[in-house]
């Protein structure tokens, strides 16, 4: 079997070494494959972390968050004053133009915006742009954004997920979902050549392209092909024999055994995603012991979270344990208190002082890509008598179970959006069918925060409230996830993005 | 004729009998003697013997936990493996849990899913066989119905759909491939009550003025359990291989509970750096399917030799 082994092991070095033998180098052309299908580019329309991707690529935003040095840099916009609390004045950048040639101006700004806080769009996070009362042209290069009411997160949520669109494209299309498979032009790094379901995306440098500085620069690869491939093992597969440079959202084990092979390495990029587990502190669910708070620190400290950080979570020294449901390159996430300390004898008696000394059942809800986390938390919890099953849900099921008050503990990962700001979290406790633990508290704080336009105040009521969710371990940060990707040695990724899905493509380089 | 030879007369009739007798053996030891000879039988009835006997001590033979994990141990090696040790013999998981162990209780769990599930299967199915093929008329005629019904379901998909509305609970389960597989029962024993319901013995019985329940009960029902025996073993193999389905694609059985569908599932992520954990679940489920299907055609074979071929 030793020999089986080892013939098994040389078969994919063979295959690997055979394989980059036809790497894309030579033709400057990268291969990505994405697990979920290809239907379009707009961002607006599907908002999924791989087309977050592209839409990064295609699109220029009004600016963006350099994760790096925790600041907001210019884009299409290359200044902006918060002259009110409700009033944001941005003056626009001058001599861009969009991939068909006709020059970008704040009409573009004003109809995109126009286009997504009607609620005739039905955008499917439409509530993200809410708050935004009017945009108005106030002149060709510059333009004014009124607030419904003080919103301390507004650049953070304008460098996140907000491309501007052409007027004159978008304006065309009576179906306006068309735009973003039929004509998605932009003003960013990359040209779309074509979006096919089935044959993928073909993205071509935009020699034109104007770079507002050194976070954002000309592409120097020029041509990206995304290939639709759902399965993680033919990715691989692919990768190994040459078909393809990069597959993203790698599993540990996955990553790190493929990155021993001389021919492939794993990048882990630094970004705003986190693991976390919530309870049902409200006991809306059938199990009630989870409106006690002793049950739920009980469950907290029989959760090792450094051996899970260690062990199942990827990412190696970038994955950071968490005091906070936010990660620390967030705008206002701090706290001083920490999740109840990992004891499993303390966690056995607390729970047989709340009255349960023989555990209880237990149904722990997963999405994908927390399935693994939440069967070892399943482990760790049999520890102290929980009898844990774990329920692997899609994002669909899951948001149908929430809705219903039928989560018991949730294990997730959040991406806060990409949104640059504490604020993404905060918004789960504001009263309503999103707020599943319904603490008075910390409605009373979510209301404090959105309204307080003052950064050092903001953080101080945050503070309080992520100290309030540990205290009464009405959730558990657990740690970072970073974004890890595995690609062909030839391939040059950055350690840090403000995209939580992967890497800015104008960022890749051949080394 | 005197008394003497009389005796002498009975005497003789009597060892003639006894010599014919030995010349020709009983229905019963003829398919003694047709079982002990047939390999097939011998081979799946004791691998069966072996995976039921580890089923039921898999909390004695076990050697760890098999919900346990250590994560500073995971993806050990098996024994033959570089680095393996006899302590994990055929290594952990990728959260540290013998693999061994949870295989051990996996058995347990797809024998008791399969067989349960076989048993109601063949309740459902022979009753509605046997009271159609019986009765006849207008009862026999709901009850091709009903089977036509059941025939014009895709099994694995309406399978699929409930395990997803209802979640993945062994019971559920249980019940599941016990609803959706009785269709074979029916048929088969529908065809053979109908061949029989005409026949002398039943008559007779009609005649003494049984009643139907009692015709169904001591007449039927042990004429048709051969046949039900071997449906049912090849039917354990169906279910055992929809569970082992339907737990790969996460709509069976829940983990961490052990499961050998699970178990590939999970494993299917280092198929190409461990391939060990796909293969030792995978083979675990080709024996025993393997095992169950030639046992019972061995017990066709042996108890109704005429239906081979």
């Amino acid at each position: 079997m030793k020999k089986t082994t080892k013939a098994f092991a040389a078969l994919i070095a063979a295959l690997a070494i055979t394989g980059h033998a036809y790497a894309q180098k030579s033709k400057d052309a990268l291969r990505i494959a994405f697990k979920d299908p290809i239907s379009t580019t707009d961002i607006y329309i599907d908002p999924k972390p791989e087309t977050s991707l592209t839409a990064e690529a295609i699109f220029d935003k009004l600016l963006t968050y350099l994760p790096s040095e925790n600041a907001f840099k210019p884009m299409l916009a290359t200044s902006w004053k918060q002259v009110s609390p409700v009033v944001l004045e941005l003056q626009l950048r001058k001599g861009v133009k969009f991939h068909d040639g006709k020059p970008f101006t704040a009409d573009d700004v004003v109809y995109t915006f126009n286009y997504i806080i009607d609620p005739k769009s039905k955008l499917r996070f439409g509530r993200n742009w809410g708050w935004i009362k009017s945009v108005e042209k106030t002149g060709d290069f510059s333009v004014r954004i009124t607030s419904k009411r003080p919103t301390p997160f507004a650049l953070a949520r304008l460098a996140t997920s907000t491309p501007i669109y052409p007027k004159h494209v978008h304006s065309k299309f009576e179906k306006r979902g068309e735009f973003g498979r039929k004509a998605p032009i932009g003003t960013g790094p990359y040209k779309a050549e074509f979006v096919d379901p089935s044959r993928g995306i073909k993205l071509v440098r935009y020699d034109g392209y104007v770079s507002p500085g050194p976070w954002s620069p000309k592409a120097s690869i020029k041509t990206i092909l995304i290939q639709p491939m759902p399965e993680l093992q033919t990715q691989i597969a692919q990768l190994m024999t040459g078909g393809l440079d990069v597959i993203l959202e790698a599993p540990k084990d996955q990553s790190e055994q493929l990155a021993q092979s001389p021919t492939v390495k794993s990048t882990a990029i630094k970004n705003t995603v986190y693991y976390y587990a919530n309870f049902d502190a409200a006991g809306r669910s059938d199990q009630k012991a989870l409106a006690n708070r002793d049950v739920r620190r009980a469950i907290v400290m029989a959760i090792n979270r450094q051996a899970l950080a260690d062990a199942v979570i990827a990412g190696g020294k970038l994955v950071e344990l968490l005091d906070t449901p936010c990660t620390p390159s967030q705008v206002a996430c701090k706290a001083t208190v920490s999740p109840a300390k990992f004891d499993p004898k303390a966690a056995k008696a607390l729970l047989a002082k709340a009255g349960y000394p023989n555990g209880f059942d237990l149904d722990i809800t997963s999405i994908p890509g927390a399935h693994e986390l939440a069967e070892a938390i399943a482990g760790q919890l049999r520890v102290i008598g929980i009898k844990a099953k774990v329920s692997r849900l899609t994002i669909g099921a899951y948001r149908k179970k929430q809705v219903a008050g039928k989560l018991q503990m949730l294990v997730s990962h959040y991406s806060s959006g990409g949104l640059p700001d504490a604020s993404s979290v905060m918004a789960f406790y504001q009263a309503g069918p999103r707020d599943y633990w319904r603490d008075k508290q910390m409605q009373k704080f979510r209301n404090e925060g959105a309204g307080e336009m003052d950064e050092k105040k903001r953080e101080a009521i945050y503070i309080k409230a992520f100290n309030h969710i540990n205290e009464q371990a009405l959730a558990l940060p657990i740690a970072t996830h970073p974004a890890v990707l595995i690609h062909s040695a030839d391939v040059t990724l950055p350690s840090i993005s403000s995209l939580f899905a992967g890497v800015e493509f104008n960022n890749i380089k051949w080394k | 004729m005197t008394d003497a030879t009389q005796t002498a007369a009975d005497a003789k009739r009597r060892d003639s009998a006894s010599d014919f007798d030995t010349l020709a053996p009983s229905p019963r030891e003829l398919m003694r003697r047709r079982a002990c000879s047939h390999w097939g039988l011998i081979i799946g009835l004791s691998i069966i013997a072996i995976f039921l006997l580890v089923a039921i001590f898999a909390g004695v033979l076990a050697p760890h936990d098999p919900y346990a994990q250590t994560l500073s141990h995971r993806l050990a090696d098996p024994v033959w493996g570089p680095k393996g040790s006899w302590n994990h013999i055929l290594g952990t998981d990728a959260l540290g849990r013998d693999v061994l162990s949870r295989l051990m209780y996996g058995a347990r769990l797809s024998l008791y899913i399969s067989f349960t599930a076989a048993l109601i299967a063949a309740v459902i199915g022979v009753s509605l066989g046997i009271a159609g093929g019986y009765f006849g008329g207008k009862i026999d005629s709901l009850v091709v119905y009903i089977i036509n019904v059941k025939l014009a379901l895709p099994v694995f998909l309406v399978a699929l759909s409930i395990a997803a509305i209802t979640g993945g609970t062994v019971t559920v389960m249980i019940l599941l491939l016990g609803f959706l597989t009785w269709d074979r029962y029916a048929i088969v024993t529908r065809s053979l009550t109908q061949q029989m319901r005409d026949q002398d013995f039943i008559m007779s019985s009609l005649a003494a003025g049984s009643s139907h329940m009692r015709i169904i009960f001591r007449d039927i029902l042990p004429n048709l359990m051969n046949h039900i025996i071997v449906i049912v073993s090849l039917d354990m193999a169906v279910i055992i291989l929809i569970e082992a389905a339907l737990s790969f694609l996460g709509l069976g059985i829940r983990p961490p509970t052990p499961s050998w569908g699970l178990m590939i599932s999970e494993a299917r992520a280092m198929m190409f750096f461990k391939p060990h954990l796909i293969m030792v679940p995978g083979i675990a489920i080709f024996i025993l399917v393997m095992a169950i299907n030639m046992a019972g055609d061995g017990i066709r074979d042996v108890t109704a030799p005429e239906g081979r071929g």
